[in-house]
């Protein structure tokens, strides 16, 4: 007994001294040099400074994958195109352009998170080419804490600019879905039918544009019979076209995007609502057309950009997309994102410089002479005054075209400075 | 000895650098670090019911969304301090699940993971319907961190959030650790691994599979309230079956039935996902890549990241455990 305390002493030092036996001088030197290294990382890790030099870095947190992938695509492709426009006349303000895409997946969540991303990381304090309207409002409250601009190049929510969601850094250059509406309904008073139905997607943009239809054809002494509000990233519409068809409405309005407009538009063709009713749209984008094929001839709608208008920048413009994608037209989400572009640059001039302060003050009742014709950013509310555009897809020798019916002034089309109603 | 030293130090750096960590990050890799803690406490919480009582939940969103949701509302209706508002809304939603848990544990396999689906769902649909209390499909927009009790303003900020989500991510698998290791736990292990024997042998199995489901989603509606103020919104997509999918996803990558796996999991989840999507060579093709990625983790560690870890540290042990015996010879020379 006499030697137990003494060996399990022995054996208890063993052990410790096996533990400790593994932290070596070279470890220690090794964890020392890790140590360091971390406490160094500050020096490139941190936040990314505003450079004055340099290119001008703008930000396109976009949807690359997800149901509205297909706008993504195009805010990058035309985005792509400025880019080499731009820099190869030189630059803006004798800087180059570069553009730093982000997948925000159409998801506010990740759309947060990314563009922080882009402005901490990448030093992006400019941003457009966000899609899904709400995203937009995500990020719209996080603007100020990154000293960030944004200029909307498509978001449609008539609510983004009135008060109750406008931040100073915010300014859209595009056409909303209650102007979309507006130019549409001022389009139909002269249209014999009185009652129609409404289809649309469940969220910002689709309910935002639902409800402007609704109020605007209301003036005129027409009402929606019913609305048909379908979840966002809906694929199957049959029971909805059933529900329309049987409706005894005589015209149908959509408001779908993306995949779900595609899915839609197809569907329709199937079931034959076209011929039963005509389709009225508050965006008709080359798109739907493809996808209604033959019957796409006669649908009527609100263009946000028809590539066939005739200004001398939108046929400089649509040379330059045909040249660089042969085979294919610009979509209205090309010709939106290229308006918004030109909208910063203009900023840019006029502000001499690319700072998001003097940007603001400079975008501020700012003229543009654009593709769409002369467009004015509104100081009181920082919305685009935008043309409102009809079209009629008709059949051309190259398929369907999409021919503009009737072009409304800026201030028709345009709502009350902070407000999605007109007066 | 060794191994376990070196596991000590291991566990003790990564500590220390969790909580020094946000000094020495920007801003956005503090708040991706902060959505991958509150991943990794929504991941364990599924943890408990998966790896522990094998109850397949494919609507573990429904316990997410419950928790950002009264969150929001909470913050964004009454004036009560964010510290107060976020167990609050764990306790709401462990008070709203124990319906869930008494409908669903009515029935085990495919039909308890097919019945917590359509709650989720409902709920998803149900936010759609009552559009002036969820906001609809905009969902909640604005939610601030409302400082106090006590005028406590630390954890408003972006750093002292982070700390927030940290020390509730680990006093919560403090008590989840503790309670998997009590005798409560030992007949979950029963459950998990034969209910009839464990019935038999006198426990009423069901009550036990009610009381971790309550919760399970108490701790997965403790995520969710962490979330909504981290974001500053919440959306309809919190309830969405994706998010069901993405939280297995989490708990299988990172191993199921060890709590610490699935905290792994949802950082690796999140990570892989922001940084390959980031990756300009292959664009819209990174959910290829994330899908393969979770196949081969599937095939070659079934057990997760972490049962791989633990396998690596075994064979070291081992490794270590043989290596004198080698020696023996020069040891006795």
């Amino acid at each position: 007994m006499k030697n137990d305390k003494p060996t399990a002493k022995v054996e208890s030092g063993k052990k410790i001294d096996r533990v400790f036996r593994t932290v070596t001088r070279r470890k220690v030197l090794s964890g020392g040099i890790a140590a360091t290294a971390v406490l160094a990382a500050p020096a490139f890790l941190h936040k990314t400074a505003k450079a004055a030099t340099g290119p001008i870095k703008i930000g396109l947190p976009t949807v690359v994958t997800g149901g509205y992938a297909e706008l993504g695509s195009h805010v990058i492709r035309t985005s792509k195109l400025v880019e080499s426009m731009v820099n190869g006349s030189g630059g803006i303000l004798g800087r180059q352009i570069e553009f730093v895409v982000a997948d925000t997946q159409g998801n506010p969540a990740a759309a947060v998170r990314k563009t922080q991303e882009l402005v901490e990381r990448h030093g992006c304090h400019l941003i457009t080419g966000v899609v899904v309207s709400s995203e937009a409002r995500a990020i719209m409250p996080k603007l100020k804490e990154w000293d960030t601009l944004f200029v909307s190049h498509g978001n449609g929510d008539g609510r983004l600019t009135t008060p109750q969601f406008l931040v100073p850094n915010f300014f859209r250059a595009n056409v909303s879905a209650p102007m979309g509406a507006r130019a549409l309904a001022l389009y139909l008073k002269d249209d014999p039918a009185k009652e129609y139905i409404a289809i649309g997607s469940d969220y910002a943009w689709g309910q935002s544009s639902v409800k402007a239809f609704d109020e605007q054809i209301s003036i005129l002494g027409k009402k929606l019979v019913d609305k048909v509000m379908t979840p966002v990233g809906n694929k199957d519409y049959a029971t909805y076209i059933t529900k329309v068809m049987r409706s005894g409405a005589k015209g149908c309005y959509v408001a779908l995007q993306g995949d779900e407009a595609r899915a839609f538009y197809t569907q329709a063709t199937q079931y034959g609502l076209a011929e039963k009713m005509p389709l009225y749209t508050e965006i008709v984008s080359q798109s739907n057309i493809k996808a209604l094929g033959k019957s796409a001839a006669g649908l009527v709608g609100g263009s946000r950009y028809a590539y066939t208008q005739d200004t001398p920048q939108n046929k400089a413009f649509v040379q330059a997309f045909t040249k660089a994608h042969p085979g294919q037209l610009p979509d209205w989400t090309d010709g939106e994102i290229y308006q918004a572009l030109a909208v910063l640059f203009a900023g840019m001039k006029k502000a001499n410089s690319a700072e998001p302060d003097a940007l603001v003050e400079a975008l501020e009742d700012l003229e543009v002479t654009s593709i769409k014709g002369a467009i004015k950013i509104r100081k009181c509310d920082h919305q685009g005054m935008n043309p409102g555009i009809v079209v009629k897809v008709v059949d051309g020798p190259n398929g369907a075209v999409p021919e503009i019916v009737k072009i409304y002034s800026r201030e028709v089309a345009t709502p009350d400075c902070g407000k999605t109603t007109f007066s | 000895m060794r191994a376990r030293g070196l596991f000590i130090l291991v566990i003790a750096a990564a500590a220390a650098a969790g909580f020094g960590m946000p000094h020495l990050l920007p801003g956005y890799l503090v708040n991706i670090l902060t959505e991958a803690l509150i991943f990794g406490l929504f991941a364990m919480s599924l943890d408990l019911m998966i790896g522990y009582t094998r109850l397949e939940s494919f609507g573990h969103a429904a316990a997410y969304g419950l928790g950002a949701y009264a969150s929001a509302l909470l913050l964004l209706s009454f004036d009560i301090p964010m510290l107060i508002v976020i167990p609050m809304a764990a306790i709401i939603t462990g008070v709203v699940a124990m319906p869930i848990a008494w409908v669903c544990t009515r029935s085990t396999g495919i039909s308890f993971a097919m019945l917590t689906l359509a709650f989720a769902q409902l709920f998803y649909a149900s936010v759609y319907q009552f559009k002036d209390f969820s906001g609809g499909s905009d969902g909640i927009a604005g939610i601030a961190r409302r400082a106090g009790p006590f005028g406590i303003d630390f954890f408003q900020t972006k750093i002292g959030y982070f700390y927030l989500v940290l020390i509730i991510l680990i006093l919560s698998f403090l008590f989840c650790r503790s309670l998997v290791a009590s005798p409560f736990g030992q007949v979950l292990a029963g459950i998990r691994e034969n209910e009839v024997k464990t019935r038999t042998l006198g426990y009423n199995t069901r009550a036990y599979r009610m009381v971790i489901v309550v919760l399970a989603y108490a701790f997965g509606g403790l995520a969710g309230a962490l979330y909504a103020p981290l974001a500053g919104f919440a959306s309809p997509e919190l309830f969405f079956w994706r998010m069901s999918g993405m939280v297995l996803i989490m708990v299988i990558i990172g191993g199921r039935g060890t709590l610490v796996g699935p905290i792994l999991g949802g950082a690796v989840f999140l990570f892989l996902e922001h940084e390959l999507s980031a990756l300009p060579m292959v664009r819209e093709l990174w959910p290829l890549i994330f899908g393969s990625i979770f196949i081969a983790v599937i095939l070659f560690a079934p057990q997760g990241l972490w049962g791989l870890f633990r396998s690596w540290r075994e064979k070291r042990r081992i490794g270590v455990v043989s290596k004198p015996q080698s020696d023996a010879p020069h040891a006795a020379s």
